[in-house]
């Protein structure tokens, strides 16, 4: 089975997309990251979902999304990116020798596929190629973008 | 088992052609028939480096033998015979040629680093512990202990992916440390960039999938930082420098210190003892770094090699780190090093070279299934250390990699009996008498340098205020600031002179300067990278970058006669002869500089094949020099910061100020090339700096700031920058050649000066103790008003408010980091 | 001659700051012992007066800053922590520790998020002292300085409204005196109801030394007391004296 869990922070202001870009653009643009995780398992759901409460969750600053839906509205587009496979995700790595650690799951996790999101605002659908460029990296990352609508 | 084995057969290659599989795991290849041209061309396809002459050599060796290498052999040949295990350039017959007159340097290691240092070694010893054999070379700190300081580039992973680069760096020098002795303990890191500039427009990068100046700055900081800061050393000390030619070639230099009892600094590896491995996993993830940070980039090795980025672990190294400190403290290791270039094969090789031993590739835990035996052998998966240690250690070591959370494999045995022996599901595949292995072809080179300076008309000066607003917002010259304050750089609490500090706590310091615990004495790091000295006249960059790394640990407070120093040379294409004709410059400067000062180098390393291949051509860096350097600092109170602290002191100049502009950021914002470069005149300096040392332990100096990057009066601002007074100072007796220009006398970067803040009733004994030197009053903290005046006789040339030249400076670089 | 009291250093993997906490823990007088997580059990807290979790980062801190060494912890002792607090001992959490005992709940509810400038901040700080009598901070002056060190400083709760009800209360018992990272309220350090428990960002650990201030000509602010010998003491120093005498008392 596959659950896609995605969190927000939610006191982390809009910031400045050109603090991400060599070049500044000649329209603004702001961007909001979440975090998105992708998890195959076998087992009960509830059990899976209480896991990545626990293990992923902050309730105070964070918010979290459970579906394919995309957490946030209103977006340019949305740059997705992560470790493409063979390169180290500490985060992953971490969750999972959690994950080993514990005694009875209630579930097993076959898979963890962690995504950052960059979610853009304002501007033009046509400056991804230059966030691409300036973000992401052939050598460790794979990504895709997702338009508005 | 899903494994596809009748899948389409690729077309048959060199490899195949050559290759008989005793089983699935290794090769025998048959060499022996081969000319030159395919052994080439095998070197090629295995990617291991070695040139045609080199594998000849191997197929004589072998036809010695009379029998054919494995792979598994060929790979432990090619990892020691690289350039960047065996530093071949440094080793090579050089036929040199410097301004017409010919001359032979038979080893530049040999003839400029190792016998200059010996020398020194005898005429100080019990200084010197340990160097050039081991990880990093150790000096005395006090009775019971010692410190020790390595560097080393990591230019081309940096290029590819600058996060993973510059993280893998840091991790991998770290690790030199905690293998230098028997494991030191790493307290402090250096790191020096050399990038293009950061608002470098994009239409200016002549190649693709070259990364831009800032995506590479932005990631090598962060690489460093999050390598660092989980590590809990703090980085302490840096320098970037900026220029086009760094566009394609970023260098990213790493260093690391440590501490280490004395008593644990001779290791020896013997027969009986057992070979264990700790820390991360070995995967496919570090094949080939070491043959590849051997051979130039361009645009396909950037494709290519996309599956040899690694990212570094750093968590997986404190682990490691923790467990081998606990074990040193506790008498278990007999013998350790680092898993670096060339893995296991090299730091087994380098255990088992003497005393032989067998390595069990079965016991080694794999990231990945499937594994095939060279592989193993020769990845370079990060954060792994190897081991020798009486078997009755074993319980012990166990139980404290359990206590801290790290894997330990039973790799071998040492055996005595000369042979290195590696074994993997039964069978040996890879038998070799190391001690054969040592005489790797010596290679024949040339190389010829002419003078590029020529007598220049200084430009006049007309307004010095806007020329001193220019230089503190030049990219040389800005605020490290955003990028220090990324580092912690006051982890293990013990930096006592920060690299930012004064009164506002965000003036720059020359060196920085650790307690170490356990030592009344402290330990000060300086650095210097000058390139754009050598680019005309790379013998004055060789002589000033040591000079200049040297006053900065003085100037700290350390004992000029207990220096020691590092070589770390990035150059372009030694076959060309002209910019190997620059490298031995260097060398020569670099060597008579120390030897005047008597700081050996005790250590140092190359890293060759800087160069691009552009749309419109090879781009070489320019041969570039970081020299950093340790010093011992004999107490607390003789730490020396450069920022100005009272209001009401005086200010004098210590050292000659010549008239010449070469390599500084002043000519070079004047577009002047060809501007001579000023020499170092190391007798007089060295008479200087011991007078300065005596004024230190007498207490008369307040603070002190070399005169480097926008001359003396970027140095005056910087000293201000403390905010606690103006400052009014006079040129008209600055010790300095005849006909000086105010161009030369305020921003010419002439080396071994000094500028130091006294207190008024301690001026007059300053001077006496200088009597015969270069040395001048030149002014006073002003308390009653904040700015930067400098007069010359009747003429104001400056007269500035501190708080506006602090903002350029402080500024510059924060909207590019 | 009187006992004196025990001190245990939690170290996790990728603490870093155990061993400059437990030098100044020894400082001023604790027994100190640095305990590694994998050897921990709830009886190791027997006889112990107190708990530090210094800084660092704990398993990397790649989940959030403290989630894993909450979790880890809590499958090795359980409630043991919370125990020891009811019991009388003492808690303090220097950064990574202090992330830590806000997600073991030890500390009023709060996270500890990416500070606003998005950046790591390794920087001297000016604090003021809003809880004098606390048993941590006893021995400091109103306003003082220490250095800051880290990228998730910003401590932030549910409503901001919270956040102004502990300056009230004087949970708040550290704030900045200037916007820092954006913490609500400027908080820099909470301490619970008991008094007991204490979380801080800035590191006392860096400043036993007056040497260790970044101004060569820094001197504490003198309010009498100080006793021989301690003119070259760091502010830092008299965070962990306060500490031992209101252990010392406690106990006698």
């Amino acid at each position: 089975m596959r659950e896609l869990f995605e969190i927000s922070d939610r006191y982390i202001e809009p910031g400045d997309a050109n603090g991400l870009l060599y070049e500044p653009l000649e329209n603004g643009m702001t961007y909001r990251a979440t975090t998105r995780y992708e998890v195959e398992f076998e087992g009960e759901k509830e059990a899976l979902e209480a896991f990545i409460e626990k293990t992923l969750l902050d309730p105070i600053s964070q918010e979290l999304h459970e579906g394919d839906d995309p957490a946030l509205t209103d977006f340019t587009f949305v740059l997705e990116y992560g470790m493409k496979p063979g390169a180290l995700d500490l985060e992953k790595e971490a969750i999972m020798t959690y994950y080993r650690g514990i005694e009875e799951p209630g579930f097993e996790l076959k898979s963890l596929t962690i995504r950052q999101r960059l979610y853009l605002f304002g501007g033009s659908a046509d400056e991804s190629d230059r966030f691409i460029r300036d973000i992401c990296n052939a050598a460790i990352h794979n990504w895709n973008v997702i338009s508005a609508g | 088992m899903t494994t596809e084995t009748e899948s389409t057969p690729p077309a048959e290659t060199i490899l195949d052609s050559i290759a008989e599989a005793p089983a699935d795991h290794y090769r025998v290849l048959k060499i022996s028939d081969l000319d030159g041209e395919k052994l080439y061309e095998l070197s090629q396809f295995m990617k291991l480096s070695l040139s045609q002459e080199d594998m000849l050599a191997i197929q004589e060796i072998y036809q010695e033998w009379d029998r054919e290498p494995t792979d598994v052999e060929l790979e432990v040949i090619a990892q020691t015979w690289s350039e960047h295990c065996k530093h071949r350039i440094f080793g090579a017959n050089i036929e040199h040629e410097i301004d017409g007159e010919k001359e032979t340097i038979q080893s530049l290691f040999k003839t400029y680093i190792y016998d200059v240092s010996h020398r020194i070694f005898d005429r100080k010893p019990g200084f010197v512990l340990s160097a050039f054999h081991d990880n990093a070379g150790f000096i005395t700190l006090d009775e019971n202990q010692a410190v020790c300081l390595k560097a080393e580039t990591h230019n081309h992973p940096s290029a590819i992916e600058p996060y993973a680069g510059a993280n893998t760096g840091l991790g991998g020098v770290i690790r030199d440390i905690l293998g230098a002795g028997k494991g030191a303990k790493p307290i402090g890191s250096l790191d020096v960039f050399c990038f293009g500039a950061p608002d470098t427009e994009m239409d200016n990068i002549k190649a693709d999938d070259v990364l831009h100046p800032l995506g590479i700055m932005r990631g090598v900081v962060r690489g460093v930082r999050d390598y660092g800061n989980r590590m809990g050393i703090p980085t302490i000390s840096g320098a970037i420098q900026f220029d086009d030619s760094y566009i394609y070639n970023p260098l990213v230099y790493c260093g690391t210190a440590g501490v280490i009892p004395i008593k644990d600094i001779d290791k020896e590896v013997g027969a009986g003892m057992k070979v264990i491995a700790v820390g991360g996993r070995t995967g496919r993830d570090g094949l080939h770094g070491a043959t590849f940070s051997s051979a130039a980039l361009d645009t396909e090795s950037h494709e290519e090699d996309q599956q040899a980025v690694q990212i570094g672990n750093p968590i997986e190294e404190k682990k490691a780190a923790d467990f081998v400190l606990a074990a040193r403290d506790e008498g278990l290791i007999e013998f350790i090093t680092d898993c670096g270039a060339g893995g296991y094969s090299s730091a087994a090789g380098e255990m088992l070279e003497e005393c032989g031993g067998t390595i069990d590739l079965d016991s080694v835990i794999l990231k990945e299934p499937g594994m095939v035996s060279w592989e193993i052998f020769i990845s370079e998966s990060q954060e792994r250390m190897v081991l020798a240690v009486k078997p009755e250690s074993l319980p012990a070591l166990r139980k404290l990699a359990d206590l801290y959370e790290t894997e330990l494999i039973e790799l071998g045995d040492a055996d005595g009996s000369g042979i290195l022996k590696v074994t993997h599901h039964g069978e040996t595949v890879c038998q070799l008498d190391c001690s054969k292995l040592h005489n790797a072809p010596i290679r024949e080179m040339k190389s010829q340098w002419t003078k590029k300076t020529e007598a220049v008309e200084p430009p006049l000066v007309e307004n010095a205020g806007e020329d001193l607003r220019s230089l503190l917002s030049d990219f040389a010259i800005v605020s490290r600031e955003p990028i220090i304050r990324e580092y912690d750089h006051e982890v293990q609490g013990n930096t006592v002179l920060k690299p930012l500090a004064g009164a506002s706590g965000d003036a720059p310091q020359d060196a920085t300067v650790l307690r170490i615990s356990g030592s009344d004495r402290l330990m000060s790091m300086g650095l210097s990278v000058l390139p754009e000295w050598g680019k005309t006249d790379p013998y004055a960059m060789g002589t000033a970058c040591v000079d200049e790394c040297f006053r900065q640990l003085v100037a700290s407070g350390a004992d000029p006669d207990r220096i020691a120093i590092l070589d770390n040379f990035c150059m372009g294409n030694p076959d060309d002869q002209e910019e190997l004709g620059a490298l031995v410059e260097t060398v020569k400067g670099i060597a008579v500089a120390a030897e005047a000062y008597g700081a050996p180098f005790v250590s140092g390393k190359d890293s060759f094949y800087n160069y691009f291949e552009t749309e419109e051509g090879p781009v070489s860096i320019p041969v570039t020099i970081l020299v950093s350097g340790m010093g011992i600092v004999e107490e607390a109170s003789h730490v020396t910061g450069s920022s100005l602290r009272h209001d009401d002191s005086v200010f004098a100049l210590i050292g000659h100020t010549q008239g010449h502009l070469g390599g500084s950021v002043f000519a070079r914002q004047k577009g002047l090339e060809k501007a001579e470069v000023p020499s170092t005149d190391l007798e007089t300096a060295m008479e200087s700096y011991r007078k300065y040392y005596e004024a230190i332990q007498q207490g008369l100096i307040l603070s002190a700031h070399d005169v480097s990057e926008g001359g003396l009066a970027v140095t005056l601002a910087e000293m201000a920058f403390s905010g606690k007074a103006g400052l009014e100072i006079d040129l008209c007796s600055v010790p300095a050649d005849d006909e000086m220009s105010k161009a030369a006398l305020l921003f010419g970067e002439s080396p071994s000066r000094l500028v130091v803040e006294v207190a008024p009733e301690n001026l007059e004994k300053l001077a006496d103790l200088f009597e015969g030197l270069p040395f001048a009053a030149l002014g006073r903290a002003a308390g009653e008003h904040r700015n930067l005046r400098i007069d010359w006789g009747k003429e104001t040339l400056i007269n500035e408010p501190i708080d506006e030249l602090k903002s350029l400076w402080k500024n510059g670089l924060a909207q590019y980091y | 001659m009187e006992e004196r009291p025990c001190a245990v250093l939690l170290k996790f993997p990728g603490t870093n700051c155990d061993e400059e906490t437990a030098r100044a823990l020894e400082t001023v007088g604790f027994v100190t012992e640095v305990i590694p997580i994998s050897a921990l059990k709830p009886e190791s807290l027997v006889g112990v007066s107190l708990v530090v979790l210094s800084g660092g980062f704990s398993y990397g801190d790649y989940v959030m800053a403290g989630r894993l060494a909450k979790l880890v912890t809590e499958q090795k002792i359980g409630d043991t922590l919370k125990e020891f607090r009811d019991n009388g001992g003492y808690l303090l959490g220097i950064c990574n520790g202090f992330q830590i005992l806000t997600q073991l709940d030890l500390l009023p509810a709060g996270s500890l998020v990416e500070n606003t400038s998005a950046r790591f901040q390794c920087q001297w700080v000016t604090l003021k002292n809003r809880a004098p009598e606390s048993p941590f901070l006893s021995h400091l002056p109103d306003t003082f300085e220490f250095p800051i060190a880290h990228a998730e400083g910003r401590l932030v709760t549910q409503e901001e409204s919270e956040a102004k009800g502990y300056l009230e209360s004087g949970a708040a018992a550290l704030t900045y005196t200037e916007d820092v990272n954006g913490s609500f309220e400027q908080i820099a350090g909470l301490q619970d109801e008991s008094g007991r428990v204490f979380g801080l960002m800035p590191h006392p650990e860096r400043f036993l030394h007056r040497q260790d201030h970044y101004d060569p000509d820094w001197s504490h602010p003198s309010d009498g007391d100080s006793a021989e010998g301690e003119e070259n003491r760091g502010s830092g120093y008299y965070l962990f004296r306060s500490l031992f005498e209101s252990v010392t008392s406690a106990s006698s």
